[in-house]
């Protein structure tokens, strides 16, 4: 991941705005996602994505169904509803945080 | 679409748990992860063989999954300790509780023998190991850090606060039979997990 640094405290919020776009995903279907929407740019590691869905989980802004598929078990996470709220709050903190930075970036030339 | 045979499935498990995945709830996310990968590249490439892909994946993923697999995973056993004070209000355990709070109620503290209430509440300290042994096929890591974490909070109990507090009979009795409460909490959630990835998680 490039930049992994610079992605890292977005990594929960990314993982709230994908489950609030879809019904249910599950782990390596996220990195997938991830992959594809950043065309390569952001790859999340094994590493960082499950600590970040544990938490989320134990948080209670996410909750597990475990069903199985192919063979094999598979865990699958959705938005509870304090989930659905945390992601459009912090969606919003993450939009700020954007426009901040880039208000530091290309500052806007003043006026006066 | 190449979906992998159930034997290709059980080489993955069996590979993790030789990697020191020992915890089944761990192991069934990463086999799943690494399954889902390798059915990627079989995809992709029609002609690859699965230990081939296999090969190639954990050659390029094997570290990072896992450290992802050793970390400690606090945030899960925040959780367990979230069920077992929801448990202390479970009617049988707040039931049980309310009972024995009653006996002592009408009781007279100067009376009370220290090894009365110590007696159960190290039996049932104990009882938090007995799951492990009884499911000792079926490592849950969150399970097994809930029975070492109420073992420490027995032993600190035990070594410290009660021994501390022993020359005053009310406050001793109060700690002690909280304890006790906390300590059947635990013992329920002890069973419920390990009944519960029991019947649900066993091929994991």
């Amino acid at each position: 991941m490039s930049n992994a640094k610079l992605y890292k405290g977005s990594l929960s919020t990314i993982i709230l705005k994908l489950l609030a776009e879809g019904d249910k995903m599950y782990g390596y279907e996220i990195t997938q996602k991830v992959k594809k929407m950043t065309q390569g740019e952001l790859k999340i590691t094994e590493g960082a994505l499950y600590p970040a869905l544990h938490k989320l989980e134990a948080d209670g802004l996410l909750d597990v169904e475990v069903k199985k598929v192919d063979n094999r078990l598979r865990k699958y996470y959705k938005l509870t509803e304090k989930g659905t709220k945390e992601s459009i709050n912090k969606l919003a903190e993450l939009e700020r945080f954007i426009e901040t930075i880039q208000g530091i970036v290309n500052p806007k030339p003043s006026l006066g | 679409m190449r979906t992998l045979s159930a034997e290709n499935i059980q080489f993955i498990r069996n590979y993790l748990k030789n990697s020191d995945v020992f915890f089944i709830d761990v192991r069934l996310e990463m086999t799943d992860h690494v399954a889902s990968a390798i059915e990627e590249k079989l995809n992709k490439n029609p002609d690859l063989e699965f230990y081939d892909a296999f090969k190639t994946y954990m050659l390029n993923h094997k570290q990072e999954l896992l450290k992802s697999t050793s970390k400690h995973r606090w945030d899960l056993d925040k959780k367990a300790l979230k069920v077992v004070g929801k448990n202390m209000f479970h009617p049988l355990i707040a039931g049980i509780f309310l009972l024995v709070l009653g006996v002592f109620y009408f009781a007279d503290f100067s009376s009370i023998n220290v090894e009365y209430i110590l007696f159960p509440q190290a039996l049932l300290g104990s009882c938090a190991i007995l799951p492990l042994l009884i499911y000792r096929y079926l490592k849950v890591s969150f399970v097994h850090h809930l029975v070492f974490l109420i073992y420490m909070y027995n032993s600190f109990l035990v070594h410290f606060v009660i021994k501390a507090t022993e020359n005053n009979a009310f406050v001793f009795t109060i700690i002690a039979l909280i304890s006790l409460w906390i300590n059947m909490s635990a013992l329920k959630t002890i069973i419920e997990s390990f009944r519960y990835y029991k019947t649900k998680f066993k091929e994991a």
